[in-house]
């Protein structure tokens, strides 16, 4: 009697002992278990973030209007003398709105999580859809990621027009009557904004065509200069910290005087120092303007409320702000709310994610220790302040195209605050207001600011055990990075630049772990010195975004065409490949190809940038620019080579070469054209467009599948697969390691002269990218989400523990990349007490001893996240941790929903 | 009836609501009305003298040097030439 065919994955992969939902190291609790810790913030911050929860991320064209309005009035000026003057219009201009019980204040926009379109960058997405301008844009493969990229529905994201509430970009709203105004404005930047004129020149790049196709088969995630020019890096505050703002005028004011004229010998740059110092000048007294309208928004306040606290509280802000508007801060609110506007302000100047504040505890360390002695502030308002800050960052949204900020971003903008590592003299930076900042982050559960730790074997035990009950919130965070391994890739990468021993102490973690430099300065306060740490390097992940390691395979399969746009992406090899080493060849071939061609490109849309519309808010702040008189453009930076190749799916890839290798050449048990045919048609499965779901439990078997595919399926799924210790597919890994880290990035040089290095993290790219990848010889089926991270395991197929996981992950030397990624799901039960505690944190330096970059953990029983999906409407404030990052559960999209529920879970440590 | 979205004491939250700093409520729109005798007009470029209606939602203000277009409901607070018009005070 003919039996049933299976229908779904799921089914037909149980008929083979194995499941989409693995457990590793024992089986979950019949019950579901909660998470252990739960705390609640204060009741201020809870009513804040409650606030945040109802709250509909929103556009303002406010700012849109007023920079663009003093651009063309000064139309014909040196072009950072007119930014100079827009980016003070605009913060002049803005509106600065104080919520009821706010103490820390300040927003981007109008909005409490608002944010504005920046059209002098790009403008293209948000025209109306009928514009020759949009369809130009489209023809690029500008937004082709978009077309695969997915918000979650739920939460604050308005991903369809409703009432007088237009939808864009599937992400943000905004109001009927000002979207004539938001198209005007869009036009007036037609021909003018980044994204046109740096399409003119790209197009003279010979390859171009190359790189069009490249874009719109999505083997490279999104354009670089015009997107989110900036991030990834570390901000810097001291120079506002130790002189305050009208001191900061007065310094721009004398050394424009002192190089007016004068090249200083440098014919290329030194007379840019005047236009520098000059429009520096202009940009200071915007903020000091933003600042002192926050205090004018307090006192107008005061006179519309009759409760008496709050008069009370409003006219503290109110001092605050007008004090701050010309001095340098005194106490730690001065200090934390003056970092906290220029975070903002510097968010303002550009579309941006990966902003971090860096090591915010040790910067404002000096204030607390000084407000603490005199007995001026307690640790519990401390705390609260800490609660409020976090709600006030998660409200920061970032407003960028579709692919970008649902692709890559999954509506994140990866606000990272870092903290322990080292000092300047190598001993432990943790200190007590770090441990503070951890209670906070406890008490008070959101997105924002995200918490990584610089792990040192020199951090007091008390200190990682905190991390350790932070950790098991489930919110996440912190993660876990290894300083030693992030001070050895900053020497080698920065050695060139002057990076030391005790300058590569002061580092920080841009975006999600991006390893970024940074430097000592001395902050002097009450006639004491503090040496504090803070950025002072270019933006990071700029360059080659996201570079598709499956796709390019599947590539090579197919002679450079891809069968899903009919594209001929790469010119045709002609290869039958009689090795696998030819084979192996030809993918690094095509890899070069592709970082060479975007390389270009993006190096033109970067020099546009620069040339238009650099940043000013960070060409203040950092090293060493205020100094030499030279912004980001001049390489006023202190260090310059930033630039970067990211990648992703490449355990797909790995365990793709691997199969190929041992299937096709050394069993011989399947040619390569039958492999291929069976790719070809996904092993007998429907293709993910016509299942409508690009998530892996959505999978069904063709109706017309015959079982032909069967049995290859199955071969490509138990061939070799990382994760698992196995020398035969960890050694491809290693291999593939020294070539990507070490061969690739020195072909290829960035505008500003400087050497490349790679950037191995996926954010959320695994689910567009896997979106529109064929099967793959892993036995991963066609559009299907590919693995996280870059050292995870592909869920379900790590199924020798924890430790053998490790050894697969770090048989190569860290250091060699700007970083790398470890997620790992673990169920409650296997932390829980303090035992369980001890039990994590034994696993986190396992893996740091071995030399692994980094490491973060999901805290969760997966079958509370299957209710979640079934039911998002009570679930508004779970977090998960995905890719370097901490999201609500109902803003991320199906597929990454579904990668995470998939992840392997381990039961036990 | 005026609308609580044009009133000085409301702050916006989102697209949709704000909070009525005066009396401390969540105002959705649409559900927004305030009594004339207790509306107190916002900073906003259509109820500043400077602004001239052009078309719907949009204008030119003559409040700077050089006149530019504008927008109806860009906030002014923060405005050194905005100046209430006579008919939004009256309003």
């Amino acid at each position: 009697m003919a039996t049933l065919q299976p229908m779904k994955l799921s089914e037909v992969l149980a008929e083979r002992g194995l499941s989409l939902e693995s457990h590793a190291n024992g089986e979950a609790p019949a019950e579901i278990t909660d998470r252990e810790i739960k705390r609640e913030p204060t009741p201020r911050a809870n009513y804040l973030r409650d606030i945040y929860f109802d709250t509909l991320s929103s556009l303002d064209i406010q700012e849109s209007y007023w920079y663009s309005r003093a651009a063309m009035e000064h139309e014909g000026e040196v072009p950072i003398m007119r930014r100079g003057y827009a980016l003070k219009s605009v913060f002049e201009h803005l509106d600065t709105p104080i919520w009821p019980h706010e103490q820390l204040v300040g927003a981007k926009a109008g909005f409490y999580r608002g944010s504005a379109p920046l059209p002098w960058l790009t403008e293209s997405f948000f025209m109306d859809k009928d514009s020759d301008l949009y369809k130009a844009a489209l023809d690029t493969g500008a937004e082709s990621s978009a077309e695969v990229s997915h918000f979650g529905a739920g939460g604050g994201n308005v991903t369809k027009s409703f009432g007088n509430v237009v939808s864009v970009g599937g992400k943000y709203g905004v109001r009927l009557e000002n979207v004539p105004a938001m198209h005007r404005l869009a036009y007036a930047w037609a021909g003018k904004s980044v994204e046109d004129v740096a399409r003119k020149y790209e197009q003279m790049v010979p390859e171009y065509k190359i790189k069009e196709n490249i874009m719109k088969s999505v083997v490279s995630n999104f354009d670089s200069g015009f997107t989110i020019p900036q991030g990834r890096e570390v901000m810097n505050y001291y120079f506002v910290l130790e002189h305050g703002f009208d001191e900061l005028i007065e310094i721009c004011k004398k050394r424009a005087g002192e190089v007016a004229g004068e090249p200083g010998g440098d014919g290329i740059s030194g007379m840019d120092r005047l236009y520098y110092y000059t429009s520096m000048g202009l940009l200071v007294q915007g903020l000091s303007k933003w600042f002192e309208n926050y205090g004018r928004e307090a006192d107008r306040l005061i006179s519309i409320t009759n409760d008496e606290n709050e008069i009370v509280e409003l006219a503290e802000i109110s001092e605050r702000l007008h004090r701050l508007a010309h001095e340098k801060p005194k106490t730690f609110k001065d200090a934390f709310q003056t970092i906290y506007l220029l975070h903002l302000a510097e968010l303002n100047e550009d579309a941006m994610s990966g902003l971090s504040p860096g090591r915010i505890g040790q910067v404002l360390y000096p204030y607390f220790e000084q407000d603490i002695e005199n007995g001026t502030i307690t640790e519990k308002e401390v705390e609260e302040w800490q609660e409020l800050y976090r709600v006030k960052m998660t409200c920061i949204d970032a407003f960028a195209c579709t692919g970008v900020v649902g692709g890559v971003l999954s509506g994140n903008t990866f606000n990272n605050v870092c903290i322990g590592g080292v000092d300047r003299d190598g001993k432990s930076a943790a200190n007590r207001l770090e441990m503070i900042m951890l209670d906070a982050g406890i008490n008070c559960q959101t997105t924002q600011p995200t918490l990584s730790l610089l792990y040192d074997e020199s951090a007091p035990e008390e200190f990682i055990m905190k991390c350790m009950e932070c950790v098991k919130t489930g919110a996440g965070y912190p993660a876990i990075m290894n300083n030693r391994i992030a001070m050895e890739f900053l020497i080698n990468q920065y050695g060139h630049e002057g990076m030391t021993v005790q300058e590569a102490r002061a580092w920080s973690v841009g975006g999600c772990l991006e390893t970024s430099p940074g430097t000592w300065m001395p902050l002097h306060l009450n006639g004491k010195l503090h040496w504090i740490p803070g950025g002072s390097a270019q933006p990071t992940s700029v360059g080659i975004h996201f570079i598709n390691n499956p796709k390019i395979l599947e590539l090579v399969l197919n002679n450079g065409f891809d069968k899903r746009t009919g594209l001929q992406v790469f010119p045709p090899h002609d290869k039958s490949f009689e090795t696998f080493e030819e084979l192996d060849g030809q993918f690094k071939a095509y890899y070069q190809k592709a970082c060479e061609v975007l390389n270009k490109c993006m190096n033109i849309q970067h020099d546009v940038w620069r040339k238009f519309t650099p940043s000013m808010v960070n060409s203040l702040l950092k090293p060493n620019c205020l100094e030499k008189g030279l912004g980001i453009a001049q390489k006023g930076y202190r260090y310059n080579s930033t630039f970067n190749i990211e990648c992703c799916g490449t355990c797909n890839q790995i365990n793709s070469m691997a199969a190929i290798k041992k299937l096709v050449y050394e069993d011989k048990k399947y040619t390569l054209d039958q492999l291929k045919d069976a790719l070809d048609n996904n092993f007998g499965y429907k293709t993910s467009k016509e299942v409508g779901s690009e998530s892996l439990k959505d999978q069904e078997k063709r109706a017309d599948d015959d079982g032909r595919y069967d049995e290859i399926h199955a071969d490509c799924l138990r061939a070799p697969k990382y994760g698992n210790d196995d020398p035969y597919v960890d050694q491809m890994l290693y291999d593939w390691e020294q070539w990507f880290c070490n061969d690739l990035p020195a072909t290829i040089e960035n505008l500003y002269g400087e050497p490349y290095y790679v950037c191995q993290m996926s954010v959320s790219t695994h689910g567009p990218e896997g979106a529109v990848t064929a099967a793959t010889a892993d036995g991963r089926l066609q559009g299907t989400t590919f693995a996280d991270a870059s050292m995870s395991a592909y869920p379900g197929t790590d199924t020798h523990g924890q430790y053998a996981l490790f050894e697969s992950a770090t048989g190569w030397d860290h250091s060699m990349s700007q970083n790398s990624q470890m997620n790992l799901k673990l169920h409650p039960s296997a932390a829980r007490g303090i035992e369980g505690s001890r039990k994590l944190m034994d696993l986190t330096r396992a893996y740091m001893r071995k030399g692994g970059f980094h490491i973060q953990y999901n805290i969760i029983d997966s079958r509370v996240l299957k209710k979640a999906q079934a039911n998002p409407e009570n679930y508004r404030t779970l977090l998960i941790r995905v890719a370097g990052f901490t999201q609500y559960w109902v803003e991320i999209g199906k597929p990454i929903q579904d990668e995470v529920i998939a992840r392997t879970e381990y039961e036990s440590i | 009836m005026c609308k609580y979205r044009d009133c000085d004491f409301y702050i916006p939250i989102d697209v949709v609501k704000g909070i009525d700093h005066a009396h401390g409520d969540v105002v959705v729109m649409g559900d927004d009305e305030i009594d004339d005798a207790e509306f107190v007009p916002a900073h906003k470029c259509k109820f500043c003298s400077h602004y001239q209606a052009s078309e719907k939602n949009m204008g030119i203000c003559s409040g700077f040097e050089t006149e530019y277009w504008a927008f109806a409901e860009n906030g002014a607070c923060n405005c050194e030439a905005f100046e209430m018009a006579a008919e939004a005070i009256k309003a």
